[in-house]
């Protein structure tokens, strides 16, 4: 018997996590003093109140990097239990589907991470993370957008 | 054109023969040196000022409108030209149409050998002249967006003490660079634009060339200096930093917001600006002088 409910709550999780069910929030990470889990939908802007930038990174590994004066353009919704961004505003590359992540940068950020011989702040060691792939402009909004390297 | 890639493709493996890298969008094309020939030629003859005495040369090369010919490039905005030894220097579209340069392959006629190919471009400053191309890009401008946020550079500073070891530079005070962007600039990576106060701007990425560079004090201005940057790419004076929409600026070469906005050729300035400082947020008027105690306070700036 216990052998059975074993492998039913292996075989569950197991769903779960292919089918994404089991991802109900997403991470802020960066130049905060810890990883935080949010739930929250809505505008951007409502979510980051003290962030000047943030780069929005989706499960495929791409992202946009986009300034404070964007974020009340684009919205976080919740659909079929994965996180999507959604704007008219902003440049389309600003449509993330199943965003998981999204780091921020606040200047004068104490905290420092040694890298090789550099000190950076944590949002400049993530971003070391992404290869930039391009600029984009709409409605006088300039957005950049990367990749996660492999 | 593609038996000739072929032919210069085949030379270079089996010859080791030196040649000129193009990269154009994501092509990159070979032009052996040895084959300079077959393009248009061009002779100029210059006069440069050195060291008290006038300097007269001729050279002869090939046009860099040719090399683009060849390779069918029209779509670009500038040039980026990089040397063996690192140096780098960006020619913009109208100036290459205006002054069409060359890789002179022969000075006073005597023939310079490969490391020695050089751009030159009448009319415009000897500094533009690199030496030993070895690459050429062609570059989409990426004008830098007008910035929504300034920093002044001595208000950083003033948080900091002056450093008098400066690896690998001796003899010397100052801060690192990175001191001055590592607060306020998201990303350590990618271009950053710097400008001197006689104008001079350099497009310059961050981890290949000022990851290590340093400040060096010179009375109340900057020089910036970096062992990854050949010493012609130093910037005197140092005025300005911008990444993105977020730039800094020495607030000791300026009298007020108006001669930053001319030197930089911002178009549409603000009439208003929001400074903020430590307890309080102010909108003042574009133009209010520097020579106010106010600014000492001033965390940034924004519009």
């Amino acid at each position: 018997m216990y052998k059975m409910v074993k492998k039913f709550a292996f075989f569950i999780i197991t769903i779960l996590l292919l089918t994404g069910c089991g991802r109900s929030v997403y991470i802020i990470t960066g130049n905060i003093s810890e990883v935080l889990s949010v739930s929250q939908e809505g505008i951007l802007s409502n979510i980051l109140e003290d962030a000047e930038y943030a780069l929005l990174i989706g499960s495929d590994g791409t992202a946009v990097f986009l300034s404070q004066n964007s974020f009340p353009e684009i919205t976080i919704n919740k659909e079929n239990g994965g996180w999507n961004c959604s704007t008219e505003i902003l440049p389309p590359v600003c449509n993330i589907r199943n965003l998981k992540e999204i780091c921020i940068f606040k200047p004068f950020f104490g905290e420092k991470i040694t890298v090789g011989n550099e000190e950076l702040h944590p949002f400049a060691v993530r971003m070391r993370d992404f290869e930039f792939l391009g600029e984009s402009q709409k409605n006088g909004h300039i957005v950049r957008k990367y990749r996660e390297k492999e | 054109m593609r038996s000739r890639f072929i032919v210069a493709f085949i030379l270079l493996c089996i010859t080791g023969l030196q040649a000129l890298r193009v990269i154009h969008e994501n092509n990159e094309y070979q032009l052996v040196f040895e084959e300079f020939s077959r393009y248009t030629q061009r002779l100029f003859i210059t006069q440069r000022k050195k060291d008290g005495e006038t300097k007269k040369d001729n050279w002869e090369g090939i046009t860099v409108q040719s090399i683009l010919a060849e390779f069918n490039i029209e779509k670009y905005d500038e040039l980026k030209f990089t040397s063996d030894d690192n140096y780098m220097v960006r020619i913009k579209k109208a100036d290459i149409l205006k002054h069409d340069p060359i890789l002179a392959y022969k000075r006073n006629s005597k023939k310079l050998s490969t490391e020695k190919i050089r751009l030159v471009i009448p009319g415009m400053r000897d500094m533009f002249w690199i030496q030993g191309v070895e690459q050429i890009e062609t570059l989409n401008s990426n004008k830098m967006q007008f910035p929504h946020t300034l920093y002044i550079a001595e208000n950083i500073f003033s948080k900091t003490n002056l450093q008098t070891k400066l690896e690998p530079f001796i003899d010397v005070s100052g801060y690192r660079f990175s001191q001055l962007i590592e607060d306020v600039f998201p990303l350590m990576q990618e271009e950053i634009l710097v400008v001197g106060k006689d104008g001079v701007q350099h497009l310059i990425d961050y981890q290949k060339y000022l990851k290590n560079a340093v400040l060096v004090a010179n009375e109340e201005t900057f020089n910036l200096q970096s062992r990854d940057m050949p010493a012609g790419m130093w910037i005197k004076n140092i005025a300005f930093v911008q990444q993105f929409d977020r730039a800094i600026f020495f607030i000791s070469h300026f009298l007020d917001l108006n001669q930053i906005a001319q030197l930089l050729d911002w178009q549409n300035i603000p009439a208003q600006i929001t400074i903020i400082t430590e307890n309080e947020t102010q909108e003042i008027n574009f133009n209010t002088s520097f020579n106010n105690d106010k600014w000492e306070d001033v965390e940034c700036i924004k519009w």
